[in-house]
């Protein structure tokens, strides 16, 4: 049983009648990496996390959380992790605490335990002083961090998260995402999905594009946006209006937009057109009084790959 | 997993569902009023004695209030997601079903209790009482 991957995910399939909602994915997520899945609507990421969740079984293929198949050993996969769902799903009829007690009880952890992590959970996210408040009052923002702190109850090794911030407030969002990172800080492996490119880009290791079922890419935020080197590109600004035509013989260049002083160049290989264009400055005796390069974003690596998707 | 695990997660669902559904109104409908009245429809304007009456009562109480925690409980949960929350806990569906049950079960008991103990007094020391 000794598996070094946090999550391991082989071949998996799911169909829903004749609809393939998850087509032969395998990925692994290792310990204390977050991994992000990134993906349209409808993607299939939801039924990614529930399968690894337990609450939908595959088709076909595996799925192994810390080594123990989510299938055959349920219940100790189970006990390692902590799912923050789409839906904030606690017990409105109940106060804060009382949430964080039963999930408590529900995993098994002795009374005082309970009591002593609830505190410490609840003084972490800054809700204890309306710990006896019934949830059924709370803002949006404060539900979701209530469901986040009953994920971390039973201090889980993995953690999934289903679109952890998605309308919130900035203030929940960054509170949110600050406890995601001090998570990786001691050790636990997150695994979120998002649409939000920024979060994506600030929050994970690595990311899993994934579109109609499968996956499109895998890498660091940084190897994804490499790959489409084309989007990459020089921002410069002359002293003095040129034509766009002088520019034309910079080598590297695939393509220019821009007029009069300020002008943007497409290239694979912004450092040869840099150096390009300091020589063509200094032969026309013209001053650069700015130049930046500009990688793609991820939301540009998002679109390129997921593209001609009918969503 | 073991048993013990097994009953302990199952007794934390009953627990949970007991502090937070006995007192909803569709629980109440079904599970007080509904025998209440069934009772009332058949006992009123007729002459039978109660020692008659509340073997009858008792047992549409220990049907309908057993079985009105369930029922609503469940898509109740269902549809906030919360039900979610206890499958993926690392206890068997049994387990959840059983602790369902066993609120619906202590539901049934109590509300019969309150029969008994309200009707114990003129049932057993008097069976002439009419209604």
């Amino acid at each position: 049983m000794k598996d070094m991957a946090a999550i391991n995910v082989s071949n998996l399939t799911k169909y829903f009648g004749q609809l393939c909602a998850v087509n032969q994915i395998s990925f692994s997520v290792r310990k204390g990496e977050i991994f992000g899945f990134l993906g349209p609507n409808g993607a299939g990421k939801t039924t990614i996390i529930r399968i690894l969740s337990g609450l939908t079984s595959p088709t076909s293929g595996s799925a192994k959380i810390l080594g123990y198949d989510v299938k055959h050993h349920a219940i100790e996969a189970r006990m390692r992790i902590g799912i923050v769902p789409e839906v904030s799903n606690l017990y409105e009829e109940y106060s804060a605490i009382d949430n964080l007690l039963f999930t408590g009880e529900l995993y098994g952890i002795s009374r005082k335990r309970r009591i002593e992590m609830a505190g410490e959970l609840l003084h972490i996210f800054g809700l204890y002083e309306k710990r006896n408040e019934k949830v059924v009052k709370f803002s949006k923002g404060m539900k979701r961090q209530i469901v986040l702190s009953m994920a971390l109850m039973h201090e889980p090794d993995v953690l999934f998260l289903d679109e952890p911030t998605s309308g919130l407030d900035v203030h929940s969002s960054r509170k949110i995402k600050g406890i995601i990172t001090g998570l990786r800080e001691k050790g636990v492996t997150i695994f979120l999905t998002t649409h939000l490119m920024e979060e994506a880009n600030q929050l994970c290791d690595r990311i899993a594009i994934i579109d109609h079922g499968k996956i499109a890419a895998i890498d660091t935020p940084e190897g994804l946006k490499g790959t489409i080197e084309s989007v990459q590109s020089v921002e410069v600004t002359f002293s003095e209006a040129i034509t766009i035509q002088a520019l034309k013989d910079i080598p590297g260049v695939a393509k220019i937009t821009g007029e009069r002083t300020s002008f943007r160049l497409y290239t694979a290989t912004p450092k040869v057109v840099i150096k390009g264009v300091v020589t063509f400055a200094d032969s026309k005796g013209l001053e650069i009084m700015s130049i930046n390069t500009l990688g793609p974003t991820l939301e540009d690596v998002f679109v390129e790959i997921t593209e001609g998707g009918h969503r | 997993m073991s048993v013990p695990w097994e009953a302990g997660r199952a007794w934390a669902i009953a627990k949970k569902d007991m502090r937070i559904y006995y007192l909803k109104p569709p629980t109440i409908m079904f599970g007080i009023f509904f025998p209440a009245f069934l009772f009332l429809s058949f006992a009123v304007g007729r002459n039978i004695p109660l020692t008659e009456l509340i073997p009858g009562l008792m047992a549409i109480t220990v049907f309908f209030t057993s079985s009105s925690i369930g029922p609503v409980v469940i898509p109740w949960e269902r549809r906030t997601g919360s039900f979610e929350r206890l499958l993926s806990a690392p206890v068997s569906l049994i387990s959840v079903l059983a602790g369902k049950t066993l609120a619906g079960f202590f539901f049934g008991v109590s509300v019969s209790l309150v029969i008994i103990i309200l009707y114990s007094g003129p049932c057993f020391s008097d069976n002439g009482v009419r209604w």
